[in-house]
């Protein structure tokens, strides 16, 4: 069956709407993908923070001073990718009395997609808390 | 239809289908890279968290880098994936151990122009003493 428009020329019609659901499927998975990014990055940076923790409370039970465990807990981030520097924060909060040490991390990761609405970036962030169990091994207690 | 555009709608779904199959086919792709990667940083999490709780806290015992780790797969198969840990030695007494996690990727399609990696990784890298 032929479909008309008030007898106007339907050449172009499928090229039209084929074109704009493409730009629509583009946006849309433009967003999936950014999203996904940002998944990865909080995946990795839990790791980090999970590692940063451990490594600083193993520094509390042994009885070294805050500071180290401070520079304990941050080198561990460091090893696995996170460092302080201009999109990335790195911050270690150790609690002498409770022998544990809690990090957090706050990067700004930037986007591919949402930039093009206006989103350059958007923060991700972590946090752990270490410390260490009556059997002396660490864990990491909450995330 | 008017004489003249018959066959038009068939060409221009010609060029359009193509270009949505492509379009849905790399969106499945990108999809399978996510996946394959968050399998992996799952991985590398799981093992770390057994890295953690599997060693003694004691002061001053580090720098032996000839310690070398095997970590359990936390999913319990092999399937697609490999694993293997090694040990990093650090100056003065800090031994690190990674954990990396890899696992092969190929694309349903090749898509011109967009590099697909041949793997999804992910890596931990744990502080022992």
């Amino acid at each position: 069956m032929s479909v008309t428009w008030r007898g106007r020329s339907e050449r172009g019609v499928v090229l039209i709407a084929s074109a704009l659901a493409i730009v629509a499927l583009c946006l849309f998975a433009g967003l999936v993908i950014d999203a996904g990014m940002l998944q990865q990055q909080r995946g990795q940076a839990q790791i980090a923070a999970d590692a940063a923790a451990a490594a600083g409370a193993m520094q509390m039970l042994s009885g070294q001073n805050e500071s180290w465990a401070v520079n304990a807990a941050v080198d561990a981030a460091r090893w696995n990718g996170f460092q302080n520097d201009r999109r990335t924060a790195v911050t270690a909060t150790p609690d002498a009395g409770e022998k544990r040490v809690r990090v957090q991390i706050v990067r700004n990761v930037s986007t591919a997609f949402l930039s093009i609405l206006g989103v350059r970036s958007m923060p991700v962030e972590v946090a752990a808390t270490g410390a260490v169990a009556k059997n002396g091994k660490a864990v990491v207690l909450a995330q | 239809m008017k004489r003249g555009e018959r066959g038009s709608v068939l060409v221009e779904a010609g060029f359009a289908i193509p270009l949505l199959l492509l379009l849905f086919l790399g969106i499945a792709d990108f999809g399978r890279i996510f996946h394959h990667t968050n399998a992996a940083i799952a991985s590398a999490s799981q093992a770390e968290h057994v890295l953690i709780g599997s060693h003694d806290v004691q002061a001053g015992t580090g720098g032996d880098s000839s310690r070398f780790y095997t970590c359990p797969n936390p999913k319990g198969d092999d399937s697609g994936s490999r694993q293997y840990a090694s040990p990093q030695s650090c100056p003065g007494q800090r031994t690190y151990v990674r954990v990396a996690f890899r696992v092969p990727f190929q694309a349903v399609t090749p898509h011109p122009g967009i590099p697909y990696p041949a793997s999804a990784q992910a890596a931990a890298v744990v502080r022992i003493q």
